[in-house]
């Protein structure tokens, strides 16, 4: 290799040739399997939508692949590889070369897909905006990456808010009149790539600072963050147990994250709404419903890190620090336990204390209390309050399920395995919905030829669960990993949560057999039984390898 | 008690401590009765096995050199000037070993280095005797 | 039968014909070790030799894929708690929490120690001059080495294990680490393992030395009969030797010309006897470092399969 351009290319290449493959491989069988179902299904509109879903899944993998940065998987991600600084090579060229390709690779990704997939489909769809918002995307991440390397929980925010404000930013052609659409795209590309020009040469600076050993300046925001941090009350009682300490140190660690990112989206959901949308009833029914919806989405996505034996680093093996002490397998998993519940607790707590009265007071109400007489109508008044708080604890349990349900698979300490179950879940859930809104194209016939099938698969599901459940507790328990006490209050907590959401069942009860039916049956797979057992037994399997 | 070992240079390192014991008896900067310190202060000021020191407080003590007070300590034993005496003899020796092999090298003959001694000792202030 | 539950003769860590491999490599092959009560256990052996696979299946963070793995009795993969609460680790990469304050470490390790000895910590602490509020994650490496050392000696462990401590610490903290050794070691009943390359530290603190070489045990005696059977000769030759001559028991032969040094193995005096070259006086007899006889050890193995 005699340029640099091409060693770097190669690094590129070379140090992600498995993520590079999955993509390319996945978009391709992607692409196959719909025009497949195209063939088969040619007047669905919701294949057309489902189209999309390829491609947006694939922008976190590219920006996955193309972060460049230096790989220290205890510490999370740090700047730019400073290793890289030692060589004879300009600064110019270091950051030229993984942003050109990124943005290379991430415009090729579009067009293909665009041009082989979309267009065929009969889905009308713009080429160069797209492309070009992309195209700054990746400029925009990258440079964030690399400027501010020392903040990890900053720069994820601002870079959540920068991307949202670029989708945002692309939905505005669309909403435009069309006579002034083109001019407005042409203003809007001509901007936003002057906006990348800029991030590119912010980049540039920032690199160089680094190289220069600078860059450090920039600290004194976090120590002054952890100033603040330091100023809270610590703990100085000492531990009266091993599980009290795992605890402690599970709830410092992570039990904060998702408390505090349901406040912060509520504080910016709620500026947002006053400030840019208005008090309308039907905005206001949407923010409402977003503002429910969000503790399972922040859940589901926290979830993920906290499958992970320390939430803020990379590594899914258990450190040696605690795989040496002297405590069973099993507490360690009561620990992010007790911190997924109490997490989601206190979430639900601030969303309703925070939330609640501000919908009440500043926005107007009009559809929701139009929902709120039909459900009273419906239900005696006992019923109503004890629905309502059923309702709660549901959405509790859901939450905290949402929270542990990747605990398996990540304890098990191989990425290969957490990356796959990771995968197939996903993919089983884009096959479902894909196959649902297929079912609900094709006429309403055929759907409810299937519905009644619903109670007998979800009733097999049971009976799957709680053999998987039995024979993974037998499996921990003959091992000793945990203990009779651990067993006996899981269990019973299980009963408890499933007792309750048996009894929501029965007070939505409708008169419809089938649905009836459906319900219990959902409510008795909601909470985890089998998958707890089986973390356990992974746990051991990570702990001793 | 000042010890130095050197651990690279091959002899075992009880045997270092031994010699150098041995040596401070005979040179008087031990004296009689004197108490060496316990074994595991001795390994913590080294930094070696405590079971090295041990070791090497049991030659001393097989070669008389010092006695073992049970719980009380070891103590350099009183014996006479015998034992003493012929380490004394010992390191000396070793010394006239190493002189004549030099000199051999550097061509003197052993009459020559006889009237060497003779007029440097001379040179000397007169020592008292003990 | 002592205090540790074992009677004194009872060996605290048994390793039986234990293997290892990752994938295509061998990591270990029929290691068989056993460290006796009361000891301070050195292993020996190059980068990647299989010191710390080792030291992790006597931790039972690795699985005893053939062979068997006692420590104190038991197995320390099915009695993670019995095991693991007699025994201290400090490990080279030292993974405490970064996160952690020095006095938030102590005060969570020691929930978890039902032995754990406060005046003790306290005053190992102030010895290694820690500062209660500073953050793990802003020491320096060798004060990172010293914490994770206290937290390994405050609870006073039956068994100490150090995987390469000394590696990359300045020589305060390595002296440090070596007067733990020797204080715990002082106590009655209790035991040290530790593997180092650093032949030097090795030898003046052992009592019992193995070596390891690609998995395999390659010596394993006391130290005090390992400097017994080995010796290095030097010859001096009237007629300039381009080759060494052959003698049976030399490990490595070094030198050039009319003066010829060999590190042997010698049994009880059988060497000087029978195997004088021809034409060679000795000159110098003596006792090789540790160092000389591990590079002659591990020399002479690859010398050996070269030739064959």
């Amino acid at each position: 290799m005699h340029s640099p351009a091409l060693a770097l290319t190669w690094e590129i290449w070379g140090a992600n040739r498995r993520g590079f493959l999955v993509l390319v491989g996945g978009l391709a069988a992607a692409g196959v399997a719909l025009h497949v179902l195209a063939r088969m299904f040619p007047a669905s509109e919701g294949l057309k939508d489902l189209g999309f879903l390829p491609l947006v899944l694939s922008m976190p993998l590219l920006m996955a692949l193309f972060n460049f940065t230096e790989r220290r998987r205890r510490q999370g991600f740090a700047g730019f590889p400073a290793r890289l600084f030692a060589l004879p090579a300009r600064t110019r060229l270091l950051v030229t070369c993984p942003m050109a390709w990124g943005v290379v690779c991430i415009v090729a990704v579009y067009l293909a897909w665009a041009l082989l997939v979309l267009r065929p489909l009969g889905v009308e769809v713009l080429l160069l905006w797209p492309a070009t918002l992309l195209a700054a995307g990746m400029v925009f991440y990258q440079t964030i990456v690399w400027c501010l390397s020392g903040f990890r929980l900053s720069r994820l925010i601002v870079l959540a808010l920068v991307l949202c404000s670029l989708v945002a930013v692309g939905c505005v052609p669309s909403v435009v009149e069309t006579e002034y659409r083109r001019a407005v795209e042409w203003y809007l590309t001509t901007a936003v790539v002057l906006l990348a020009l800029v991030a590119y040469g912010a980049a540039l600076i920032a690199v160089q600072l680094q190289r220069r050993g600078g860059g450090r300046g920039w600290q004194g925001a976090g120590e002054v963050i952890e100033h603040v941090m330091d100023l809270l009350p610590r703990r100085r009682r000492p531990f009266t147990s091993p599980d009290q300490a795992l605890f402690w140190a599970e709830w410092r660690r992570s039990g904060w994250v998702l408390p505090g990112g349901v406040l912060l989206t509520v504080f910016l959901i709620m500026a947002a709404v006053t400030g840019f949308a208005g008090r309308d009833p039907e905005t206001t029914a949407r923010t409402a419903a977003w503002l429910v919806l969000l503790p399972f989405v922040l859940a589901a996505v926290v979830g993920k890190g906290f499958a992970k034996p320390d939430f803020w680093s990379l590594e899914l093996a258990l450190p040696p620090f605690w795989a040496t002490l002297p405590i069973r397998s099993a507490a360690f998993l009561a620990a992010k336990l007790k911190t997924a519940a109490l997490s989601t607790a206190i979430a639900w707590a601030l969303l309703l204390v925070v939330a609640l009265p501000w919908l009440l007071l500043a926005c107007d109400t009009r559809d929701l209390r139009g929902l709120w007489h039909t459900f009273t109508a419906i239900y005696a008044p006992v019923a109503q309050w004890t629905i309502l708080s059923l309702l709660l604890l549901a959405a509790m349990l859901l939450t905290w399920h949402l929270m542990i349900v990747s605990l398996w698979s990540g304890l098990y300490g191989r990425t290969w395995f957490f990356v796959c179950t990771a995968g197939v879940g996903s993919v089983g859930v884009i096959v479902l919905l894909g196959w649902c809104v297929l079912m609900v194209e094709d006429g309403t016939a055929s759907l409810v030829d299937w519905l009644p099938w619903a109670p007998w698969l979800l009733a097999g599901a049971f009976v799957l669960k709680s053999w998987g459940a039995l024979w993974a507790w037998r499996q921990a328990y003959g091992r000793g990993l945990v203990s009779g006490a651990f067993v006996g209050v899981y269990l019973s907590a299980w009963l408890g949560a499933t007792g309750c959401l048996l009894a929501l069942a029965f007070c939505l009860s409708p008169r419809i057999d089938w649905l009836r039916q459906t319900l219990i049956l959902v409510a008795l797979l909601l909470c985890p039984l089998a998958r707890l057992g089986l973390a356990a037994v992974n746990l051991r399997q990570n702990r001793h390898r | 008690m000042q010890l130095h070992l050197s651990p690279t240079n091959g002899v075992p390192i009880y045997l270092q401590i031994v010699n150098q014991v041995k040596y401070l008896v005979a040179s008087g900067r031990l004296a009689p009765g004197e108490e060496l310190p316990p074994i595991r202060m001795l390994a913590e000021q080294l930094l070696i096995n405590p079971n090295t020191v041990a070791r090497a407080y049991r030659e001393l003590e097989l070669a008389g050199v010092v006695l073992k007070r049970r719980t009380a300590g070891t103590y350099v034993s009183n014996a006479g000037s015998p034992l003493a005496r012929s380490e004394r003899v010992k390191i000396l020796n070793d010394r006239i070993d190493a002189l004549l092999a030099e000199a051999r090298q550097l061509g003197f003959r052993t009459e020559d280095v006889l009237h060497m001694l003779e007029r440097r000792a001379a040179l000397l202030p007169s020592p008292t005797h003990e | 039968m002592d205090s540790t539950g074992l009677f004194e003769t009872e060996p605290v860590i048994e390793i039986r014909e234990l293997s290892r491999r990752f994938g295509a490599k061998v990591a270990l092959e029929r290691v068989s070790l056993t460290v006796p009560c009361g000891t301070v256990f050195g292993l020996v052996g190059a980068n990647g030799a299989g010191k710390t696979t080792l030291i992790k299946h006597v931790l039972g963070l690795l699985q005893a894929a053939s062979g068997v793995v006692r420590v104190f009795g038991r197995d320390p993969v099915q009695d993670p708690v019995g095991v693991l609460a007699r025994i201290g680790y400090l490990s080279e990469e030292t993974d405490l929490p970064g996160w952690m304050r020095v006095d938030e470490l102590l005060r969570y390790t020691r929930a978890f120690y039902p032995r754990w000895d406060d005046a003790y910590a306290e005053e190992l602490r102030q010895a290694f001059d820690l500062d209660p509020a500073a953050k793990i994650k802003n020491l320096s490496k060798g004060q990172r080495a010293r914490a994770g050392l206290l937290v390994a000696l405050a609870h006073r462990p039956e068994l100490l294990v150090l995987d390469e401590p000394s590696s990359g610490l300045d020589p305060i903290v390595r002296r440090d680490i070596v007067a733990a050794i020797i204080r715990t070691i002082a106590d009655e009943g209790r035991t040290v393992l530790f593997s180092s390359h650093l032949l030097e530290e090795v030898e003046r603190v052992s009592d019992r030395v193995a070596m390891i070489d690609h998995g395999r045990i390659v010596l394993s005696a006391e130290l005090d009969d390992l400097k017994e059977t080995h010796r290095r000769l030097t010859w001096h030759f009237e007629k300039a030797l381009t080759q060494p001559p052959r003698l049976p028991g030399v490990l490595t032969w070094e030198g050039s010309g009319h003066e010829w040094s060999a590190l042997c193995r010698v049994g009880l005096g059988e060497l000087h006897a029978t195997s004088i070259p021809e034409g060679g006086c000795l000159v110098e007899e003596r006792v090789p470092s540790l160092d000389e006889i591990f590079v002659a050890q591990v020399g002479s193995k690859a010398s050996n399969s070269m030739e064959n």
